[in-house]
């Protein structure tokens, strides 16, 4: 185990105990980039397998506010008590900066394990089966996409910085090794494998934090040999172009080492023999260092269960009568926990005081889960999603509601067929606060991002269903979700 | 052309895509004759292959030794890598990991300095010109044409030792020397790409060298480096003939690493990971106090048993009927109705082959399902598809039906399934679902199917009907089961459940998914499974004519 000493500049210690510390531009480091604008925006997205019940997610909400036909809201602060039992005593004094959205579909070609319902708008291709398929838009996730992205990060910001996986569970064989994070690959599209422990996800870093800054010209004449080395084999008779791309990206890797980073200070670790929180509360620590310190921009963190796929599974497919008889799964528990954690790393971010808001408030911090609200029958539901945003984005994001985007059908068994608006227009507003535009993000000959697959017809349970199949309908923000510039 | 033709389309057959009226394409029977194709294969060695995190860890091992290998600080390096776990075809990801290179440099830089300052390890790895003094020039080149070679997996060559040797120079030579050469060897592209570069070329497959032939054997058998005696024989001009290749791949097999990547082959055959305990409820029934642990005991007894049959010259029909197990508790040899193993197996009559395990029977649920069961067993064992209902399809019949849990599992399942639209998959999923309805939820024989409520008294019985009129397997004619042992008799009989363990372990060895190119190869192992031992069916896959070669790189 590696322990360090207290930080000069960062103490992040414990969720509730964090040093509001103004901005200093010396955190900055030197391939500070892209968004130059004073308030630079983050992306954190937060997952976990499976899905929930309307009550765990939502709570009993019901709207009092009708803002348009078809959207209609409550105010967070306007609840007594918790939101939901996810979202508990944790997360009351953010109930003005965070928004739970609902009635958000996804276009889905199956009703299968997907793992890019929510962050590619995609599912599989039809008649795939498995969990590690990608996407059939045959696009990268959007905090993939993000991190390619020169809107967000110039060309000097190496591979691994630019989008950190992480998943520090260990206990459930169905998410550890998997994630919600899909990128262009040789092969195509293919899940970043995410990663565990802690100094792993450290040493990504290790040259920003200080490490490896050294002035012995023997230790850069070795890495120089070792990309040598590479490049020997790179500019071989019998290498495709493909393996060329492959060889000059490890090269580039290569240089990252020697070429540092910045000089930002890193958190305190705590011993991590406290078990998986301490852990999660470390590696959340660092990301907030990091994120701070403009290390990285784009995260992406799943967080499993407490017990594997033979288990929480079953209780998936169980957990509406479960709930319905008061019964208390494991499985609610895990979801419960989720929320808990996440509304940590909430409050850490929000320690650190940047001059104009909080890095909280000055990130999108995404939450959703694997599967949409359970209906019955239908445990991998498509429709309906969990999700939750925080943090505002920079101010461009609406906050302090439930707002609820399906169509205005009544109640009875209709509300099960209702439809709201489309996840793929969620992601867009999030790419829109991170300053891209539909240019930046969309496939050749192809309008909008994620998938609309071919046989989508617009339907007649959707609010305005036929514009948002438009390509202006496809190229835009949830409307009173984003209150940014238009981005077109 | 015509085995392959069968080949392929017995894969067409093994999909289900729900469409109705999707009739099963009839594929004709026959054991697959000599292949006529050669090289076929090359696929998918046209692109440079990495280690996996398994090899890489091996590699260390073999290159260092377990005393520094093992060190904390390596170790979390490794470990922080991803885990590279196969767990579909082909999901195996080409692109090195972007921590790579940083990893490398870290574990590099950290096993030079314990390695080089420990006189043991010195002893052990080092030329004796460097066990104990700072080496000379002379020693030094020694020390790089040693474990140069070791870690290139190929003799050094003269560029080479002149490219090296000008490291340890520059780096002031001595002990500081040696220490730079040892970490730009441990930071060389062979150990983090399969690099082939290969001899002659001819028709657009590039003849590999032998100590590439040698590399590609260790690694398909065992995810290691060559050892000694695969050096000596790639030096020697051996490995240039399929048996000699065969005699490799069979003691490689034997070794530490063979045996550990044959069970984690197992693992991603039978998909077993974690095994969940069953619900102590129902094994209480059985006198059974404590289930803590029971599911792992399952799993690993799941795993005994295939390393039994597969090191014990066992093929397919014995991986599908032996009646061998491996209780190791008292636990779980009363789920067996056997003793307990202890230097070899027990008979289990009523758990033969593989479909018996109670790892693959056994959930924590209050009642059995026959859908998960069927469509479980084959998906894994018969490679199909059937992919999911849509949701809205469910959604509807579950709203008709209402409650149906008042039933016998059988009634309540073909209640449910009873649309044109469900049968086109479910009528062979639940066949093979009721078939293994004889087994409760701990994979323990019953005759008479018992539910009950959280407190474990009996709240219902009814009658069990394991009898399946038109058994489907694959593109065979339907047959009749009286039960699920009846069952794995006509698997352990099939060509689809062969042509899968074969399609299998293709995947898995190859780290890739199966395309039309491989067919040959496909219709050789396929043979070597109908006639032979699992191990004939493997080392055909690996010891093919297309080990020699790789395809030309496309421009």
């Amino acid at each position: 185990m590696k322990f360090h000493a207290p930080s000069r500049r960062l103490f992040l210690r414990g969720a509730g105990a964090a040093l509001a510390l103004p901005f200093l531009e010396s955190l900055v480091p030197r391939t500070a980039r892209a968004q130059s604008t004073a308030r630079r925006v983050r992306y954190i997205q937060v997952q976990n397998p499976y899905g929930p019940t309307q009550g765990l997610f939502f709570g009993n909400r019901t709207t009092n506010n009708r803002v348009a036909p078809d959207l209609n809201t409550q105010r967070l602060t306007d609840i007594a008590g918790n939101i939901s039992p996810i979202f508990g005593a944790e997360w009351n004094p953010f109930k003005s900066r965070m928004s739970l959205v609902r009635g958000i579909d996804v276009l889905a070609r199956t009703a299968n394990h997907h793992y890019c319902l929510t962050t590619c708008a995609s599912s599989y291709a039809a008649g795939i089966d498995g969990d590690n398929h990608p996407p059939a838009s045959g696009q990268a996730s959007i905090d993939a996409l993000l991190a390619a992205s020169a809107r967000v990060y110039d060309t000097t910001v190496p591979e691994t910085r630019r989008l950190v996986t992480l998943n520090p569970v260990t206990t459930d064989d169905y998410s550890r090794t998997r994630s919600f994070s899909w990128k262009q690959a040789s092969m195509g599209v293919a899940m970043v494998r995410p990663v565990k422990q802690t100094d792993a996800f450290y040493s990504l870093f290790s040259t920003g934090f200080g490490e490896g800054a050294t002035t012995d010209p023997r230790e850069t004449s070795l890495l120089a040999g070792v990309w040598d080395d590479f490049r020997a084999v790179r500019d071989g008779t019998r290498i495709s172009a493909a393996d060329k791309r492959r060889l000059d990206a490890y090269m580039g890797l290569i240089t990252d080492i020697s070429a540092g980073a910045a000089e930002c200070s890193e958190p305190d670790r705590d011993d991590e023999t406290g078990g998986i929180e301490t852990i999660i509360d470390n590696q959340f620590r660092l990301l907030a260092a990091a994120l701070a310190c403009d290390l990285t921009r784009v995260a992406s963190i799943i967080l499993g269960m407490s017990e594997g796929y033979g288990v929480r599974h079953d209780e998936h497919h169980q957990l509406m009568g479960r709930e319905q008889n008061g019964v208390v799964t494991g499985l609610r528990t895990d979801f419960i926990n989720n929320g808990r954690r996440i509304a940590r790393l909430a409050t850490i971010l929000d320690g650190i005081d940047e001059g104009e808001g909080t890095l909280f408030d000055n990130s999108i911090l995404y939450y959703s889960m694997q599967y949409g609200i359970l209906n019955y029958g239908g445990q991998h539901n498509t429709i309906d999603m969990a999700l939750m945003v925080a943090g505002g984005g920079g101010g461009m994001l609406e906050q302090g509601h439930y707002i609820d985007y399906r169509k205005e059908l009544g109640g009875g068994v209709d509300a099960d067929n209702r439809r709201g608006l489309l996840i793929n227009n969620l992601l867009v507003t999030f790419m829109n606060t991170m300053g891209l535009s539909s240019s930046d993000f969309e496939l050749p000959g192809r309008r909008g991002y994620g998938d609309y697959p071919d046989n989508v017809t617009a339907n007649p349970n959707r609010p305005n269903a036929a514009h948002w199949l438009t390509d202006a309908g496809k190229r835009s923000p949830l409307p009173f979700l984003y209150k940014g510039p238009v981005r077109g | 052309m015509r085995h392959a033709e069968i080949l392929l389309c017995a894969l067409v057959v093994a999909s289900c895509t729900g469409e109705i009226g999707d009739a099963p394409i009839k594929a004709e029977v026959t054991e697959p004759g000599p292949c006529e194709v050669a090289p076929a294969r090359g696929t998918t060695f046209s692109e440079l292959r990495r280690l996996s995190r398994t090899a890489l860890a091996n590699t260390l091992v073999a290159l260092v030794g377990q005393s520094v290998a093992r060190d904390d600080e390596i170790q979390a390096a490794l470990n922080g890598l991803p885990s590279d776990t196969m767990i579909l075809a082909g999901d195996f990801a080409s692109d090195p990991p972007v921590g790579l290179p940083q990893t490398l440099d870290r574990i590099a830089k950290r096993a030079s300095s314990i390695a080089l300052a420990d006189s043991a390890w010195r002893a052990a790895h080092l030329p004796t010109c460097a066990a104990t003094s700072i080496p000379d020039d002379a020693c030094a080149e020694t020390v790089i044409r040693e474990f140069g070679a070791r870690v290139l997996r190929r003799d050094v060559e003269p560029a080479d030792l002149a490219l090296y040797k000008k490291v340890y120079d520059d780096a002031g030579k001595g002990e500081v020397g040696m220490s730079f050469v040892l970490r730009r060897l441990l930071q060389s592209p062979a150990l983090a790409f399969h690099i082939e570069r290969g001899a002659e070329s001819s028709a657009g497959s590039i003849h590999l060298t032998t100590f590439e032939i040698a590399s590609r054997i260790s690694y398909f058998v065992a995810d290691t480096m060559p050892d000694d005696e695969l050096m000596r024989a790639a030096r020697s001009g051996e490995l240039l003939t399929l048996d000699a290749v065969r005699l490799q791949v069979h003691r490689m097999l034997q070794t530490p690493e063979g045996h550990a990547k044959s069970r984690d082959f197992f693992r991603y055959y039978a998909h077993l990971g974690d095994t969940p305990d069953p619900l102590s409820i129902y094994a209480a029934r059985h006198g059974i106090d404590d289930v803590t642990g029971l599911g792992n005991q399952m799993r690993d007894e799941a795993f005994d048993f295939f390393d039994h049959v597969f090191f014990s010259g066992g093929g397919f029909h014995e991986l599908m009927t032996s009646t061998d197990a491996f209780p190791r508790t008292t636990a779980l040899a009363t789920v067996f109705g056997s003793g307990i193993a202890t230097d070899g197996p027990v008979v289990a009559p009523n758990h033969p082959g593989l479909l018996h395990r109670p790892a693959l029977m056994t959930s924590p649920t209050m009642r059995t399902s026959p859908i998960i069961r069927g469509a479980h067993l084959r998906k894994l064992f018969l490679c199909e598809s059937p992919g999911m209902p849509p949701n809205e399809d469910v959604m509807e019949r579950e709203r008709e039906l209402g409650n149906i849990d008042d039933m016998a599992n059988r009634d309540r399942v073909t209640l449910l399934t009873d649309s044109p639209t469900c049968l086109s998959c479910h009528v062979s999923i639940n066949a093979t679902g009721f078939a293994f309805e004889g087994f409760d939820q701990l994979g323990v024989p019953r005759t008479e199917e018992t539910v009950l409520d959280v407190e474990g008294n009996v709240i219902a019985t009814w009658p069990l009907d394991t009898t399946v009129a038109d058994a489907v397997l694959g593109a065979a004619e339907p047959q009749p089961v009286a039960s699920s042992i009846d069952l794995a008799v006509a698997v352990a009989d099939s060509y689809a459940g062969r042509s899968c363990f074969t399609q299998r372990l293709f995947e898995y060895y190859r780290a890739s998914v199966v395309a039309k190119a491989d067919a040959c190869t496909m219709s050789q192992a396929y043979l070597a499974a109908t006639k032979g031992s699992l191990e004939d069916t493997l080392t055909a896959l690996i010891a093919g004519d297309d080990i020699f070669y790789r395809l030309e790189p496309l421009p």
